[in-house]
């Protein structure tokens, strides 16, 4: 018993030492087992690809890339569609084909055509079988990005299916969104999925095959790494690169310098000094992210008047939100809510300079007292502290209320806010899909989403008709016509305050790989599917 | 000890209690937070359709006390439910990522003691080298595990090439032999450990130095160096083995800020171990994932205190058998 001290302190630390050692050895192992499709890939020499291999960002794990198990962000959702492909794809000006090579529409029916050669990654024939099997499979299991709906919301009243290449899937109400939704979803194979119950746990064989270009040939979740590699039996063109890796870094921008990933964010600050370097290229994601002011009408009824919604705006000094937060690299937000650059962007928008003798001249002797939300971080305060600066100097005593981003969003999804800050991205996206839910009074949010829900306690008949309407329009060059007007109204109206947009930028060697692209619908560039084509 | 350990199961029991409920009073909902920060990443917004079915798939449709019963049910089976973050089963995370932890944490310890012992050990009859020493680590312990991660992280780790930026192992490396294998993971750790070691020194030092002080006072040292006895031999077989119960009560009872430390500093370096998991847990409101990694903090802690006043009370026998 005399030496059991000792022994006892120097066995915990040996103890301790192994079990970590043991445990490091056994960390390294590629998880993912018995699904990744193992003998599904039998790489082309490197030459076929204009580049061996991309590497990227990791060290996060989004999940597992199948539709049941990636996480809703949006990394996880893009590459999951890398291992999985859907009927379509969209490049600089539409929809092209993807797993389907040709479709039609004819009112609520929409006929796709698959490629004959079109196969999963573990070689078996993809047909309108597991097309099928998939719409049925999702009405039961919705995935986690689903553009089909759930419940009531199911967008598919039936489907027919014409031949093993031919499908037409009948939608309950077409709209002009349609399209994009049936040729969004991606295709299960049949063959593994039929048999599983509880598609949120299955990780058995052939969790990971895929209907995409790439299969998935490494998922490290707790290092949040990835490799997808070339899938040589893909239908449609030929890839970018061999193999795709998403590596964890500590410092992106330290990891591009080193060469160890090839693509990564350029701070608004480091513009001039990247580039000027010739090799350097840059994918701008145009007023992509942007904050606006919502109002919740019903506590705070006196903002019902125009004029004192427009003495909100010109009560705010938006420029200096664009030059102080976000560096430059943004505008001022359109009243009209669509921001400058998009297709749909109607630059007759009313305009609304700051002005803080007019707004004071509006809003002082009022008596109005508000609670700004908004969230903890850095920017969203320092520009809740601009609003604040705007509005007490106009006369409007405001207090700033901040919480983590979740809290916040809860706040604002259950309406227990006076005004709230909200910031997002995705305002470079197809602005149709999100107009109807923030403007229309029978489609409009309220409850679901913070960055989608329309003014509580607002209600407008004329903005409601134009913003059903141009959901419903079919041809674009109509619905870009009454989308035009519905952005008119909405600046002239301004429910819901756009405080400015910032750009965002991707930067890359040229001179090795210079493959990225963005789609007329989504400005990220490294998670758009066609950045990983030869085009 | 049938006291103590009762009482350790009763904390058990209360801060299972709290573990399971605080992530649920937190404002916030799992599927509600889609809004982002400028260069972070959206998210997909459900339906409400979609809502609904996601939480009765998780089971948080049901009121207070029947989840608490069916989380109790699963967890007494083994079953620590289902991330809805990860979307992987919380325990098969948990071990994925505690390992890693665990290597950090125990490497960043033994490190911690034997530095800030063996510093005492030195300092205790060279008053210049503890005039120096004493304000240095007086500092050094005020400053937060994240801090120095992220200055070892710029100020060395940015400037070596050979050194790591981040992660557990080089991704997607191929080895040629087990110990390339474990000279990536240990090189790929150097960084996590000593921020982390760096904080963790001083309060050995501190503790290890006080002890050491009381026992100079002590009669029998003054009898064994008036025997002629070697210093070194009076340090290791006098004051060291005479001062090391406070040091190894301090060593486990620093298991609970250490693991606080470990995970800020696995934020940093993109370390694979509970940190990150935590942190993102916290922020999807992840509350299965919540529940479990608390849980195996708190596990950790009880059981390092439990250890620290076993091996007190052998180490006390052992002294009063002397």
């Amino acid at each position: 018993m005399k030496h059991i001290g000792k022994k006892a302190v120097s066995l915990t630390l040996a103890g301790a030492l192994s079990l970590g050692l043991l445990a490091g050895c056994g960390g390294t192992e590629q998880t993912g087992g018995s699904g990744i499709p193992s003998g599904s890939e039998s790489p082309a020499a490197a030459s076929e690809y204009r580049v061996d291999t991309l590497r990227l960002e990791g060290g996060t794990d989004y999940g597992a890339p199948n539709p049941f198990l990636h996480n809703s962000r949006g990394p996880g959702t893009a590459k999951m569609r890398l291992v999985y492909g859907s009927l379509l794809e969209k490049d600089e000006e539409g929809d092209v084909p993807w797993l389907a090579e040709s479709w039609s529409m004819d009112g609520n029916d929409y006929t796709f055509t698959l490629f004959e050669n079109a196969r999963f990654q573990d070689g078996e024939p993809l047909t309108t079988a597991d097309v099928a099997f998939t719409l049925d499979y999702y009405q039961e299991h919705p995935p986690v990005t689903n553009p089909l709906g759930a419940g009531e919301g199911w967008i598919v009243d039936h489907y027919t299916v014409v031949d093993g290449q031919t499908i037409t899937i009948t939608v309950k109400e077409a709209d002009a969104d349609t399209l994009s939704n049936l040729g969004s979803f991606v295709i299960l194979p049949k063959h593994i999925w039929e048999n599983v119950d509880d598609p949120y746990t299955y990780t058995g064989d052939g969790y990971l095959t895929g209907s995409g270009a790439y299969s998935c040939t490494a998922y490290d979740g707790a290092a949040g790494s990835y490799e997808f590699t070339a899938f040589d039996g893909w239908c449609n063109g030929t890839q970018g690169a061999e193999k795709i890796q998403f590596v964890p870094v500590s410092d992106a921008l330290l990891a591009f310098e080193n060469g160890e990933i090839h693509i990564t964010d350029l701070p608004a600050d480091l513009m001039d000094t990247y580039l000027s370097d010739p090799t350097i290229g840059v994918v701008e994601k145009a007023n992509d992210f942007g904050y606006k002011l919502l109002i919740n009408y019903e506590a705070c009824p006196d903002f019902l008047e125009l004029p004192l919604r427009q003495a909100v705006y010109a009560a705010i000094d938006r420029q200096s939100v664009v030059d102080s937060v976000f560096r430059g690299a943004g505008t001022v937000g359109s009243a009209g809510y669509v921001p400058q650059g998009s297709l749909y962007y109607n630059e007759d928008v009313v305009q609304y300079d700051y002005d803080p003798e007019a707004a004071r001249a509006a809003l002082e002797g009022r008596g109005l007292s508000i609670t700004l939300l908004c969230s903890d971080g850095a920017d969203d305060l320092a520009i809740a502290e601009l609003i604040r600066n705007g509005l007490t100097a106009a006369g409007v005593e405001v207090t700033v209320e901040s919480h983590d981003s979740a809290t916040r969003d809860q706040m604002v999804n259950d309406g227990s806010y006076q005004f709230a800050l909200v910031g997002n991205g995705g305002w470079g996206n197809n602005p149709p899909t999100y107009m109807r839910t923030l403007f229309s009074d029978t489609a409009k949010f309220t409850g679901t989403s913070p960055i989608y829900m329309g003014a509580i306690g607002y209600s407008n008949p004329e903005m409601t008709a134009l913003a059903e309407a141009q959901a419903a329009e079919t041809d674009f060059d109509a619905r870009v016509e009454l989308f035009r007007e519905l952005e008119l109204l909405v600046s002239q109206e301004i429910p819901i305050f756009v405080i400015a947009n910032q750009s965002t930028y991707s930067m890359y060697r040229t001179d090795y790989y210079d493959g990225w692209m963005k789609t007329y619908a989504y400005q990220q560039a490294e998670q758009n599917r066609l950045s990983y084509m030869a085009r | 000890m049938r006291r103590k350990l009762l009482m350790l199961l009763g904390a058990f029991l209360v801060i299972y209690l709290i573990n399971f409920t605080i992530p649920r009073l937190m404002p916030g909902d799992p599927f509600d937070y889609v809004s982002s920060a400028a260069g972070d990443d959206g998210s997909v917004a459900y339906s409400e359709e979609q809502k609904e079915q996601l939480r009765a798939y998780y089971g948080l449709d049901k009121p207070f006390w029947e989840q608490l019963g069916d989380t109790l049910w699963s967890n007494l089976r083994g079953d620590f439910g289902q991330s809805i973050h990860y979307r992987r089963p919380v325990g098969e995370v948990l071990l994925e990522r505690l390992p890693w932890s665990l290597w950090i944490l125990g490497a960043s310890l033994a490190l911690s003691l034997v530095i800030g012992v063996g510093l005492a050990l030195w300092c205790v009859r060279r008053r210049w080298a503890d005039r120096v020493l004493y304000p240095v680590l007086s500092a050094l312990a005020e400053v937060p595990p994240f801090l120095t991660g992220v200055l070892l992280l710029f100020l060395v780790a940015a400037r070596v090439a050979w050194i790591p930026l981040s992660g557990a192992y080089t991704a997607f490396a191929e080895y040629g032999s087990l110990w390339a294998r474990l000279g990536d993971i240990l090189l790929h750790s150097l960084m996590p450990v000593a921020a982390l070691t760096l904080v963790t020194v001083p309060r050995f030092f501190f503790t290890a130095r006080a002890s050491f002080l009381s026992i100079l006072e002590k009669p029998y040292l003054t009898h064994a160096r008036a025997k002629g006895l070697r210093e070194g031999r009076i340090r290791t077989r006098y004051i060291l083995r005479n001062a090391a119960t406070p040091i190894v009560a301090r060593l486990f009872l620093s298991v609970g800020g250490a693991v606080g430390g470990t995970i800020l500093v696995e934020n940093v370096f993109a370390y694979p171990g509970l940190g990150t998991v935590l942190r993102e847990a916290v922020q999807y409101r992840d509350y299965p994932m919540l529940q479990g990694v608390f849980l195996l903090s708190a596990v950790l802690v009880l059981v390092s205190l439990a250890a620290a006043d076993l091996v007190n009370r052998r180490l006390d026998g052992e002294e009063d058998g002397l």
